[in-house]
Order: C-alpha cells, then sequence, then structure tokens
C-alpha cells in the first residue's frame, strides 16, 4: 500500500516541460508553430514558464543553426509560442535549456524534431549532441501505431543507461530501459502526440513526436 | 609663488573633499536571518528569484537565492516579515519571519514536528486503505 501511494502521488507532483509543434507533416513552404510549455497533464499546460529560465532556443538541420531570439507568451495557452517559415522540405530539431541566471548548464532540455516533407532518414539528423537528449534511432517520419522505434538517451552525444517515460494523453504512462548498448523500443499503438522524457544525474529532458494515423505520404 | 600656491589652495581643498566624499566602504557584519530553500529532494533551489516584505508590506529585498538555495538577510526593525521565493518553473512557496524587539529570529510561527510528513503519509495510506475497503465491501452487499 505505501508503494502504491508513494506511486500515485510522485506523477502528481512531478511536471514536465515539452515543445509541441503544430505543421503535421504538410508540405512546404509553410508556418509552423512551435510551443513551449509546462505542466502535469500533457499536452495541457498548467504554467507559463519564467522567460529568463529559457536558454539557447534553437532550430537546426544538417546543414544550419538559427537562434530563435523572438518568441512570445500566450496567457492564455500559458505557452510561449515561435512561428517559422519552413522553406525546404526536411527534418529539423528545436531544443533549449531551461536554465536559471549564473547556473554553467542548463538542468532541463527540451526537444522536438520536425519533420516537414519527403526525407532519407538519417540518425544524424536527430541528435544534436549537446545536453541530455532522447534520440529516435529509428525514422520518425515513417511511424504509424503499430510500429516500433529504437530510442536512446545521450548526454552529450554519448549514450547512457536510464529509463524513458512514455506519456500519451489516452494511454497509460510506460517506462522503457535504456543501457550504453541497448536502446529502448517504443511500441506504438495510438496515433496523436507522444512525450517522451527521462532524467539523468540530476538532468532531465523531454521529447516529443507526432504520429500519424498514417505514416507521411501514405 | 606664494600666490599660485594660495589660489590653488582653496580649489584644491575643494577639489579632494569631492573625491573622499565618493566611494564605496565595507563593514563585515555578522549575524541575520538566514534561509535555505530546497526541493522535496532536498536538492538545493540555487539561484531561485525572491522577494521579501517588510512588516509594512513594502519591498524590502529582491534577488536571488546563492548557489546552495541560501537567502541571507538583515532585518532593521521588528515584526513579520514575508518572503516568497520561486523557481520559475511553477513552484513557489512563502515563509512568514517573525522578528523581535531585539531584530533576531523568533521561532517560526507554524513549526513543523520532525516526523509531521510520516504521520501525515500514513494517516493518508490507512485513509484510503480504509476508503477502499468501504467501497469493496459496498459493492459486496448490493451483489
Amino acid at each position: 500500500m505505501l508503494i502504491f501511494c508513494r506511486l500515485l502521488i510522485g506523477p502528481l507532483l512531478a511536471h514536465d516541460t515539452w515543445l509541441l509543434c503544430d505543421y503535421n507533416f504538410q508540405q512546404t513552404p509553410g508556418t509552423i508553430t512551435l510551443q513551449l510549455s509546462s505542466g502535469h497533464d500533457f499536452p495541457e499546460s498548467d504554467f507559463l514558464l519564467d522567460k529568463d529560465l529559457i536558454n539557447n532556443w534553437r532550430l537546426w538541420n544538417l546543414d544550419s543553426v538559427l537562434v530563435l531570439s523572438s518568441f512570445t507568451a500566450d496567457s492564455v495557452q500559458r505557452c510561449w509560442t515561435a512561428n517559422l517559415i519552413v522553406q525546404e522540405p526536411g527534418v529539423m530539431i528545436s531544443q533549449l535549456g531551461l536554465k536559471r541566471a549564473l547556473q554553467p548548464e542548463p538542468l532541463v532540455w527540451v526537444k522536438t524534431i520536425i519533420v516537414t516533407g519527403p526525407t532519407v532518414f538519417d540518425e544524424e539528423q536527430y541528435k544534436c549532441s549537446e545536453g541530455l537528449e532522447i534520440v529516435p534511432l529509428g525514422a520518425i517520419h515513417q511511424l504509424h501505431p503499430g510500429g516500433n522505434i529504437p530510442l536512446q538517451l545521450c548526454w552529450q552525444g554519448d549514450p547512457v543507461a536510464s529509463s524513458i517515460a512514455v506519456i500519451h494523453p489516452q494511454s497509460k504512462m510506460k517506462h522503457l530501459r535504456t543501457t550504453q548498448e541497448t536502446p529502448g523500443i517504443l511500441t506504438l499503438h495510438k496515433p496523436g502526440q507522444y512525450l517522451l522524457t527521462s532524467t539523468y544525474q540530476k538532468r532531465s529532458c523531454s521529447l516529443t513526436l507526432n504520429i500519424l494515423a498514417k505514416g507521411y505520404g501514405e | 609663488m606664494n600666490n599660485i600656491y594660495k589660489a590653488l589652495l582653496v580649489p584644491g581643498i575643494i577639489f579632494l573633499s569631492c573625491l573622499l566624499g565618493h566611494g564605496l566602504h565595507i563593514q563585515r557584519i555578522s549575524g541575520g536571518t538566514g534561509i535555505q530553500v530546497s526541493y522535496a529532494d532536498d536538492s538545493p533551489l540555487a539561484y531561485g528569484n525572491f522577494e521579501l516584505l517588510d512588516p509594512s508590506g513594502n519591498l524590502a529585498l529582491k534577488g536571488m537565492s546563492d548557489r546552495t538555495g541560501n537567502i541571507l538577510f538583515v532585518p532593521d526593525t521588528s515584526g513579520v516579515w514575508r518572503l516568497a521565493v520561486d523557481d520559475g518553473m511553477g513552484h513557489r512557496i512563502e515563509e512568514e519571519i517573525n522578528v523581535g524587539a531585539d531584530l533576531l529570529p523568533m521561532a517560526p510561527m507554524s513549526s513543523r514536528h520532525p516526523y509531521q510528513d510520516i504521520v501525515t503519509g500514513v494517516s493518508v495510506i490507512f485513509g484510503l486503505a480504509g476508503l477502499i475497503s468501504l467501497v469493496t465491501t459496498h459493492r459486496k452487499g448490493r451483489s
């Protein structure tokens, strides 16, 4: 009973921070909106993060890096939003850290992967090699319910052992074990948005995935 | 030459006094009131933002906790000081600090017994167990 109550209270008290993208694999050129949210009940945001915490919010692909310096607060949605114009199809990553002033490095890393058109899978496209991050080892744009994808937790680009929590609004929370050699395998039962979180040496990270009912282009 | 010295004397004195009138001085003090802020897992809230209101409700101090979660101030009046600390990530805590006439902090206004959390937790567990038992018994009675 004691363990049950501790497990019950734990998720109620812990909160997560995540990045959402509303692009939904539409054709380029187009505009995408990134939303930085935080709360206890993904994907609903409970509170607006302090702007001073947001550190080095970037958007990059294999060729270039863009630092997002302009983002606005949405007091209704309780999130920070950044709008981007995407000209070319491909894969982009948006990542940021949460860090208080004078802290040497972020303690929370937040990331999302944006697929904006047909692309050839390249594992290196999904890795920032900076901070703590969850790296998919399979093509995201091909994912659909019933599929599997390996996930690896990396610190500064190197695989580490930990556990990845998988959160879906219509499913129970699951946990995947990862080691330095063996990634965790996520089986996707439902379409929609997935929040993946993990912790390592008092740091935490998150990654969001948007899984379509059918893979991109089908 | 004497006339030149005399002519420069007064302006010189005025100039030097201006220089000496500026500047900063440091005096070391001891005492004061310290608070340490930490999370439930005992990790300190480093560089968390805080605001301190004096007993009149005026903002007396504003800043950040240090890297070990400590906040230190020297009260200059007795009464109830109010400290609010926010980590910017949805966590906020407020504390009242009662300062006596000797400008030293008095015992916490709402002190917690060291085992209060354990007693509360056990009470919650028994309460939940009782509730589940009641529901189960009720369902068996209906069937």
